[in-house]
């Protein structure tokens, strides 16, 4: 398959395949684990952020994958939106639909990315396009706390020990999960089009700023205290404000945040499909189709809270592996077998 | 043709053609050289202008003028009987010369034609009046006088084995893209058809996706918005004998666009497409929203508002999505009723159909005041589309997403979005992207869809008065 990105293109691509299902998620375990020190810790964790990207931008010529590699990636990928499938439909089941059978929730949900991913690459490319509108909608709807906010709750500072440090980088890598994406994708780049330099930093900066406000207005809204009996707490804080026109702004949100995430399972598959067709060209549709059923079916085996949990917990050891280990091992492979 | 028919015979060999058809003028008359056979049907051709030009040809022969049958009326073609057919049909006289086997052909077709007036389904406020007729010459002249260059190309082709239907693209040849030019061409000699009856048939023909509800082609009967579309490199269709014109390659937000955004000030202009494009969203999705509220969200109404909503749906019998279904088709009715009636009868029904039983349906308590104020905002907001087609479409698409939210509530309506916008990438108009500049995404073209931008970027104003100086105020 042959495609051509354009800058923007690649990075609303990167921004919701990192940003789609960990935004409400993130911010409890991180904070939990790193407690007033956590957007400190978060800006450091920004800045190994940034080096990863830089160290990418480099060397993303020498990501080549192989046959069996690609399996690999294909087969955490798939994890991956399985993990996502599970939470997604577990925060459902418990804001939305008590009632309504899980198969019902996860296969609509599946059917969405089955047809986008059976339409052309185009579409999938450019269905992020979808979410512009709601992103600055929600960065709306948490400031709407501002009153509320504690700005005492900043400090003291410093305080984290180096335990917390350790974790808290550990917890931080679920807002990079999906930047294995830039060295899928760069290649696709227009070459007429500027990456490195001052695209990169944007692109670095809208990240950054994205999970630190989610973090400091968690931070600023919550006792430490509070925090243990949270699991998301962003919905917490939309669920307690009031407005005029709504009485429940949080159900407004959950809805947003839904459509993200199901943006970024189709965006994960594609990525998944997309690699699958470098190795094997033929029978497009029967392998589209044959990853969607995986994807219906397996979430159903991990959808209790215990189980939800411990998968998301053991995505992170993964996303090590996938997006910064074996990526290293692959470049410098390349670099000294072109050497 | 045979030497041993005579014109006798030729005569009736042509009204045999012609199945003796009683407005079929076939007659024998002398030429300098011979007899000759005059033929044309007396309902479509002028016949004091066939005398009238059969007296210049005859001066010419007699003038011995090397091609006197060629005239700016006339020519002179061999014979065939394909050709006299064709000729007949289209409203032209036909000259035999039996001896020299030689047609002529003089043009001067009689058809009954309306003044260019302004479409009824598409009025503007400020700008041009003018709209297209049922003839191919008067729409093509109403936009060559809009657009005096030789670059704007008319190109001709006649479909249908029984209608041979004359159906003409123009585009302009410096600006419109080759490939979809050589597309539509390819597409066009691919249709194999009895008849085309219609643009709209013609429509089908053509379209890439013909089982979408969205239109793929922007029909319009205004030549002032042809021009601007020929101008960004279009191509506009005519179907002879409609007045509809079809242009393509065209985007979703090409029929949110309508003349009077640029006939006024930017700012109003700008104001009013954004209020077009608003009405799209609420046109579709408030009734499902109202029955995703009514039925599963009702927490998220304001307390007040709460107690008046249950209020009112406390009597009422039926689920939501019954209530809304049976408005919507209560308006689909008065709809479809008022078109079909002749104009002072059909706002009769609307006033009585809107008011009367609107009011009454309420007291009957089949449905609540709440959702007779989200149908009615639903039609108007159906209304403003400046495109019929899309109106439409738009009408018929919100009904899938009240199924939707009466099963799913805001999840249902979440899919159905997702649904629709996958749908909107994938659609194409003549093979270019139609959901564009979304897809392929390009913001810096954003602000176009939004705002209707000044013709002239204003450039910067002089800073000094003092004579010489440049734009910088003086400074150097």
């Amino acid at each position: 398959m042959n495609i051509n990105l354009s800058r923007i293109q690649f990075f609303l691509f990167l921004f919701v395949a990192q940003t789609g299902a960990v935004f409400i998620s993130f911010q409890a375990p991180f904070i939990k684990a790193t407690g007033r020190d956590a957007w400190i810790i978060f800006l450091v964790a920004g800045l190994l952020h940034y080096a990863v990207l830089l160290f990418f931008e480099h060397n993303y010529e020498y990501f080549k994958l192989g046959p069996v590699i690609s399996w690999l990636y294909k087969g955490y990928w798939l994890l991956l939106t399985v993990s996502f499938i599970s939470y997604i439909d577990y925060t459902l089941s418990v804001w939305a639909f008590p009632k309504t059978p899980d198969f019902v929730v996860i296969g609509l949900m599946v059917s969405i990315s089955l047809y986008a991913n059976l339409s052309r690459a185009e579409t999938v490319i450019n269905l992020s396009v979808i979410l512009i509108p709601m992103i600055p909608l929600f960065l709306l709807f948490l400031l709407l706390a501002w009153p509320e906010l504690e700005w005492t709750y900043l400090f003291p500072v410093g305080k984290a020990t180096p335990l917390q440090w350790a974790d808290g980088m550990i917890k931080a890598q679920f807002a990079f999960i999906g930047i294995e994406l830039y060295l899928i994708y760069r290649r696709y780049v227009d070459k007429n089009q500027q990456v490195k330099g001052w695209p990169l930093v944007i692109y670095q900066l809208i990240w950054m700023l994205f999970f630190l406000f989610s973090v400091i207005i968690t931070l600023l809204y919550f006792t430490l205290e509070e925090m243990k009996f949270l699991p998301e707490p962003l919905m917490y804080i939309l669920k307690s404000q009031h407005v005029t026109f709504v009485e429940r702004l949080d159900l407004f949100f959950i809805y947003i945040w839904m459509t993200w995430s199901i943006v970024t399972i189709t965006l994960f598959s594609f990525t998944a499909l997309f690699v699958h067709r470098l190795h094997y060209k033929e029978h497009k549709k029967r392998s589209v189709v044959i990853f969607h059923i995986l994807l219906l079916l397996l979430p159903l085996l991990s959808l209790s809270k215990t189980a939800t949990e411990k998968f998301n917990a053991a995505i992170i050891y993964a996303h090590l592996l996938f997006a910064i280990v074996l990526p290293i091992i692959i470049i410098f492979v390349n670099r000294r077998k072109k050497a | 043709m045979s030497e041993a028919i005579s014109t006798d015979e030729l005569v009736l060999y042509i009204r045999k053609i012609f199945h003796n058809s009683t407005d079929l003028f076939v007659e024998e008359t002398e030429w300098r050289n011979g007899p000759a056979i005059i033929c044309y049907y007396t309902v479509m051709t002028e016949a004091n202008q066939v005398n009238e030009q059969l007296e210049l040809i005859r001066q010419r022969e007699k003038d011995n003028l090397p091609k006197w049958g060629e005239t700016a009326t006339s020519s002179a073609y061999p014979f065939s009987v394909s050709l006299l057919i064709e000729s007949v049909c289209s409203g032209s006289a036909a000259i035999i010369f039996s001896d020299t086997n030689v047609l002529l052909k003089i043009s001067v077709p009689k058809f009954g034609m309306r003044a260019p007036n302004e479409p009824d389904n598409e009025h503007v406020i400020r700008g041009s009046h003018e709209g297209f007729v049922e003839g191919f010459d008067t729409n093509i002249s109403l936009i060559r006088k809009r657009l005096a260059i030789p670059n704007l190309v008319v190109q001709t082709i006649c479909l249908g084995e029984d209608s041979n239907t004359k159906i003409s693209y123009v585009y302009i040849d410096s600006i419109a893209d080759e490939d979809v030019v050589e597309q539509l061409k390819d597409k066009l000699e691919g249709i194999k058809t009895k008849a085309i009856n219609s643009s709209g048939q013609l429509e089908d023909y053509l379209e890439d996706s013909v089982w979408s509800p969205f239109p793929q082609f922007l029909n319009t009967e205004r030549p002032d918005r042809v021009v601007p579309n020929l101008l960004e490199g279009k191509i506009a269709i005519f179907t002879d004998h409609t007045p509809t014109c079809l242009v393509a390659p065209v985007t979703f937000f090409s029929f949110y666009q309508s003349p009077d955004d640029f006939n006024g000030r930017v700012i109003v202009g700008s104001f009013y497409r954004i209020v077009r494009l608003m009405s799209f969203m609420t046109a579709i999705f408030l009734p499902a929203f109202y029955i995703a509220v009514i039925g599963f969200h009702s927490e998220i109404l304001p307390l007040e508002l709460s107690k008046k909503v249950k209020m009112a749906i406390n009597e009422i019998p039926y689920r939501p999505v019954v209530e809304a279904f049976l408005l919507e088709l209560f308006i689909e009715l008065i709809r479809e009723a008022s078109i079909r009636l002749p104009t002072p009868i059909g706002q009769t029904i609307g006033i009585v159909g809107g008011l009367v039983i609107g009011d009454a349906i309420v007291s009957a308590g089949l449905v609540s005041n709440l959702m007779v104020i989200v149908v009615a905002m639903t039609a108007i907001s159906s209304f403003v589309v400046p495109s019929v087609e899309m109106n439409m479409t738009i009408r018929i698409i919100r009904f899938p997403f009240m199924i939707a939210a009466s099963a799913l509530g805001f999840f249902g309506i979440v899919l159905g979005s997702l649904v629709l916008f996958i749908h909107l990438m994938n659609l194409s108009s003549l093979k270019q992207p139609y959901f564009s500049p979304i897809v392929p995404f390009d913001p810096s073209r954003f602000k176009n869809l939004f705002l209707r931008m000044p013709y002239i970027e204003p450039s910067k104003q002089q800073k000094s008065f003092t004579h010489g100086d440049d734009g910088n105020g003086g400074e150097t």
